[in-house]
């Protein structure tokens, strides 16, 4: 799993989300929407991810809503949207995909 | 609940992996699971399940038991998809399994696999407890 932050807010993360990964996830999102109206994450480049993932992407969410700030999904793929699906939080996270 | 014995009616050669209980062979698991799915006819959508499936459990197995070994055994019988993942210490693994509310963060795990798979339970081979996954291969994803 790859993270990096394209800009203030905005992160682009890749590989796979599982629980060797996900503490490393969790790191870097930690201080998300500290300085951000908006998390964005951007999904896109992620291959595969369990629910090691959603804790890290439900933490984070909390964390930003405790912030005054929204965590948006960006272009998560079929894999992540019928994960999310599956769990019942698909109503917690604001996702943007492509139409 | 717990079964003995093995599926028989094999429509392709299972299977067997073992390797240590460590999150780093996570990744490596589920390419071998979708190989296998590949190999046998599976499309992308049982690939991708199974993939999942696999994952949750493994993981189960590796931060919830003492077990220092993780098996696998998948095979596809003339009707089913059926994944052994052992060895699983606790039986009551499966007695709860239940979708937390949306704000917990953590608990769904195994909710992901039993809606994902056709039958779920504790199957006992040899004295070696695994959680065996069927899913009927005419399944609708």
């Amino acid at each position: 799993m790859h993270l990096v932050e394209a800009a203030p807010g905005e992160f682009l993360v890749s590989g796979e989300v599982d629980a060797h990964s996900s503490e490393s996830f969790a790191t870097a999102l930690a201080a998300a929407g500290e300085q951000s109206e908006a998390v964005i994450v951007d999904m896109g480049g992620v291959t595969f991810m369990d629910s090691s993932g959603l804790r890290v992407l439900v933490e984070a969410q909390q964390r930003a809503e405790a912030g005054g700030a929204s965590l948006v999904l960006r272009t998560p793929s079929r894999q992540i949207t019928r994960l999310l699906d599956l769990a019942g939080l698909t109503e917690n996270f604001q996702i943007d995909a492509p139409a | 609940m717990q079964d003995s014995g093995h599926p028989s009616n094999r429509a392709a050669p299972g299977f067997d992996l073992r390797a240590p209980a460590d999150t780093a062979e996570l990744s490596e698991i589920r390419r071998r699971v979708r190989a296998y799915v590949t190999d046998a006819g599976g499309g992308d959508d049982i690939a991708d399940d199974l993939e999942l499936v696999v994952s949750e459990l493994a993981t189960n197995v590796i931060e919830h038991t003492t077990s220092a070994t993780l098996t696998i055994r998948l095979e596809k019988t003339l009707d089913a998809w059926i994944l052994d993942v052992a060895d699983v210490d606790d039986l009551s693994i499966l007695d709860h399994v239940e979708l937390p509310d949306r704000s917990e963060v953590t608990g769904r795990g195994l909710f992901v696999v039993a809606s994902l798979v056709d039958d779920v339970r504790i199957v006992d081979d040899d004295g070696r407890h695994a959680v065996r996954c069927s899913r009927h291969v005419a399944r609708v994803p």
